[in-house]
């Protein structure tokens, strides 16, 4: 106890420290870096032994035109957007009402509902994805947007991430809308929402990386490669050409964009929703 | 250490779920071989009832009820006895 109160006190954060956290960031950085760098090397930089770490024998920017050949990127990346889009809308709208439903709505065995709720959370997906994926081929919604994002509407994550959140609102602002004649809807809509702001935005970018980020499922949903997600897009791109890793590194920049820009635009908004509500 | 204690716990239980729950990087990198040796419960499930056409999906379903046996089994465990070291204030 007493080395960790000296180290606290006397040094704050020695060369030893700074050498450590830098070998840390190295390697949680090095596969974005050689994902952008290898995304521009020609076969004989990516082929060779050891392995290039920088292009050496020149810039290959033709990767990106080869990967948006092989496969329809265009398509695909609407189809990402569309699924994304929809699933995150969908995800906030049944949340926020389902949360609502919790906090703020006399209902009977509340605890034991939402326990259910909080199941749905240990199943895992995988558990599951049979049955979905029968219900989706027999219902012919192969291959469309609707097939894609039917099963994940809904989800108890979200419910219990606003309901942590919804419970910490202060109860005097719901009965002063009471008093001004607000009914639930123009309380839900005009007061809470706009005030659980962080925690929506917390939601929605969680939903978002998740849905754009999806594998298991989009690869079953689909079969036409102009309806498939970016994500099975890309998996198709190494198939189709094992000996160009540039190729597909640039394919998987390509994908991963929104997402970084997500990342670096949404992360306060992630940290400060998920520990909104958390103290009081 | 002691006062993340709950934060890792919760760390540990969900990182095993999610791990157990791998798929993404099988199907990408070892397509389950050599000789199935990296097929994972969930890529098999997979495979079962969706690769080559197989449509499994009895054999499948029982495997993903056990996987669901499992998680939740595992999560047990965990509750049991990591979070007797967790220290709440």
């Amino acid at each position: 106890m007493s080395k960790i109160r000296t180290a606290r006190g006397r040094h704050q954060g020695g060369l030893g420290s700074y050498l450590v956290l830098g070998l840390l960031f190295l390697v949680v950085l090095f596969p974005v870096y050689y994902g952008l760098v290898g995304s521009f090397m020609g076969e004989r930089d990516t082929n060779s032994f050891p392995p290039a770490l920088w292009p050496v024998h020149g810039l290959h920017p033709e990767n990106y035109a080869d990967a948006l050949e092989i496969i329809p990127l265009g398509n695909q990346y609407l189809t990402s957007v569309l699924q994304t889009l929809v699933i995150t809308l969908g995800q906030m709208v049944t949340s926020a009402l389902a949360a609502y439903a919790f906090v703020f709505l006399p209902l009977r065995w509340r605890a034991f509902w939402f326990g259910v709720f909080l199941s749905t959370m240990m199943i895992p997906y995988e558990s599951i994805i049979i049955p979905n994926y029968l219900l989706i081929s027999q219902w012919g919604l192969k291959d469309t947007i609707a097939g894609l994002t039917l099963p994940f509407l809904a989800t108890g994550f979200g419910a219990f991430l606003l309901r942590q959140s919804f419970l910490s609102f202060p109860m005097e602002l719901r009965d002063a809308a009471r008093v001004d004649g607000a009914g639930h809807v123009r309380f839900l809509f005009s007061i809470l929402l706009p005030l659980s702001r962080p925690s929506l935005a917390a939601l929605g970018i969680w939903s978002a990386l998740s849905a754009w980020n999806m594998y298991f499922w989009p690869l079953l949903a689909t079969e036409d490669p102009r309806h498939q997600t970016i994500q099975i897009g890309i998996s198709q791109l190494q198939s189709s050409d094992g000996d160009s890793p540039g190729m597909v590194l640039a394919g998987v920049m390509l994908a991963l964009f929104p997402t970084l820009l997500l990342v670096i635009f949404g992360q306060r908004f992630i940290v400060r929703g998920l520990t909104a509500g958390a103290v009081k | 250490m002691p006062l993340i204690t709950p934060q890792l716990f919760f760390l540990v239980v969900v990182g095993t779920i999610h791990a157990l729950q791998s798929f993404g990087q099988i199907k990408i990198l070892t397509v389950g071989g050599p000789e199935g040796t990296t097929t994972t419960l969930v890529y098999s499930i997979y495979e079962q009832a969706f690769a080559n056409n197989n449509s499994n999906y009895g054999y499948a379903s029982a495997q993903a009820m056990v996987l669901l046996l499992v998680v939740l089994a595992i999560t047990a465990v965990q509750f049991g006895v990591l979070e007797r070291k967790v220290f709440y204030r």
